[in-house]
């Protein structure tokens, strides 16, 4: 399997693949109720991280100051 | 009571000013849901016992206070806002801040409600309900320490204990018109409280004077081989340094960062305290965004691996809101924590750069007033924001290095508003100083509900 979770913007099926891939390599379930707030948090975080791994300039700053608003945890 | 921070005219029995204290917080606490524990029987044991040694009470003697419900109180459960923890096995002994507040002469009244693992800037417990804001209980007390200042703000007691990671002492005194202060990471001990992001947290006194703020911070100073991040520094205490003034210091007003995004009255709140200190320089921290953004993945991250075994075996009895960010945290890439961390670092060195030409930098303490309870949208200087996120916004760069920092509340109409003084590493006496003198000005003053501020 090939997921890259530092990309931005991972499709949903990207996200449901690295979901369903780190849930069983850290024996951690993730309940049917939770799973669409995990991704939501998931997808959050990776895209914030993203800018961060990448190098910093404007633009990406920007980037994180359009994330991080609306984020709804 | 003998120490000089008593309450005043309680001379004759701290045993009668206690029970009046459980009075006031039985009439009271209904309507702002601030207490999840009462502590009744010990802290009438222990006003006899002061009233038995009068001459002997220390600097806090009589004062009540309660505690955030993640400090360890001896047989007593260590809640830390959730309901998994409510079946745990009782506290052995009291959290070292409990013992040093005791020590120097006050007596434990309760504990706090609080948001589920201190993982909120709002305290909508869902398990014990929310805090509501004692002046307006449509609104948020903030959180996570949101017991702590409400129960200030209402009068119910005059200091309390928080913990701090991202501005959970901050924001809820913010919100609520208390003195709150968050030391230097490593400065007090945290040993017998419930940890949320190792790498993060303080623990600190909220209080409704900035006397009782520096008595309860003095009293809390000293080594303690049972927090293995506490650094080994002189004590330094505040209290005498409290009304020294603040000639010498050098001052700045947050620029940038700490000028966008907030209302006009979180501006006007910075811009009067310049006005009255005679603050003409300017000053960003560079990389602030960044690191608002890193210590939002580096909390999630530590956050989760706090409670990983709870998250395999009960995740239905966390709050819905805790338990999809800490499973969301156990997913995160090693990379992307260790870019986080590096960001840490970069912000870190910026800001030091600053505090060489600066002592305090006055910045708002959060964008907008409390919001009401439930919301999760508001528009603010032209963005939709949700609240629960943008809270922490001017408080969470400066705990993710660990600089201390102090919410003023400032005298006015209305709903509380507050400024942020922040300061290099182990340079609490600075803010002080600066808080001290807007107290003496009259422009700071605590809200206390059914009081004149």
């Amino acid at each position: 399997m090939s997921v890259d979770p530092s990309a931005t913007q991972l499709s949903p099926g990207a996200l449901d693949a690295y979901v369903d891939m780190m849930s069983v390599a850290l024996s951690l379930p993730i309940p049917a109720e939770c799973r669409d707030g995990v991704r939501r948090n998931l997808a959050m975080i990776l895209d914030v991280g993203s800018v961060l791994v990448a190098p910093l300039d404007g633009a990406s700053a920007a980037d994180l100051v359009q994330v991080l608003p609306t984020y709804r945890p | 009571m003998t120490g000089p921070l008593a309450r005043p005219g309680a001379d004759a029995a701290t045993v009668a000013a206690i029970r009046a204290i459980f009075d006031r917080i039985e009439r009271l606490d209904p309507d702002v849901n601030a207490f999840t524990l009462l502590l009744r029987e010990r802290a009438l044991t222990r006003a006899a016992d002061l009233d038995a040694r009068r001459s002997t009470g220390g600097p806090l003697a009589g004062v009540p206070f309660a505690v955030k419900n993640l400090f360890d109180v001896a047989g007593e459960r260590t809640l830390s806002g959730s309901r998994i923890a409510a079946s745990a096995r009782p506290a052995t002994r009291d959290a070292t801040a409990i013992r040093r507040l005791e020590a120097a002469g006050a007596v434990l009244v309760g504990a706090l409600n609080m948001d589920e693992y201190a993982s909120g800037f709002t305290t909508e417990n869902t398990h014990y309900g929310p805090t509501r804001n004692p002046h307006d209980p449509g609104r948020m007390a903030g959180g996570s320490s949101g017991g702590s200042a409400a129960a200030v703000a209402a009068g119910m007691v005059p200091l309390t204990l928080g913990s701090d990671t991202n501005g959970s002492i901050r924001v809820p005194s913010a919100l609520c018109g208390v003195f709150g202060l968050k030391p230097t990471y490593g400065r007090l001990s945290r040993a017998g409280t419930q940890i949320f992001a190792e790498s993060l947290d303080h623990v600190g006194p909220i209080a409704s004077t900035i006397e009782i703020l520096a008595g309860a911070y003095d009293a809390m100073l000293g080594p303690d081989d049972r927090d293995p991040v506490l650094a080994e520094v002189p004590a330094e205490p505040v209290s005498g340094l409290v009304h020294a003034g603040v000639n010498g210091l050098r001052l700045a007003v947050g620029s940038g960062y700490f000028a966008r995004r907030c209302d006009e009255a979180a501006l006007h709140a910075v811009q009067s305290v310049a006005a009255l200190l005679d603050i003409g320089e300017h000053a960003d921290l560079p990389g602030a965004a960044e690191a608002w953004a890193g210590s939002l993945v580096v909390t999630l991250v530590e956050g989760s691996s706090v409670h990983l075994p709870r998250l395999r075996e009960r995740p239905m009895d966390f709050d819905p809101m805790t338990r999809d960010r800490f499973l969301a945290g156990a997913l995160v890439p090693a990379e992307i924590y260790l870019a986080a961390q590096r960001c840490r670092r970069r912000f870190r060195d910026a800001a030091l750069r600053v505090f060489e030409r600066v002592d305090v930098l006055v910045t708002p303490a959060v964008p907008f007033e409390a919001p009401p309870i439930g919301c999760d949208a508001l528009r603010v200087a032209g963005e939709t924001m949700n609240p629960r996120g943008m809270l922490g916004l001017y408080t969470q760069p400066i705990s993710f290095i660990g600089l201390p920092a102090m919410v003023v509340p400032l005298a006015g109409k209305g709903l509380p508003r507050a400024v942020q003084l922040v300061a290099r590493p182990w340079n609490e006496a600075a803010l002080f100083r600066v808080a001290g003198s807007l107290v003496d000005a009259g422009v700071a003053t605590a809200h206390v509900a059914g009081t004149k501020s």
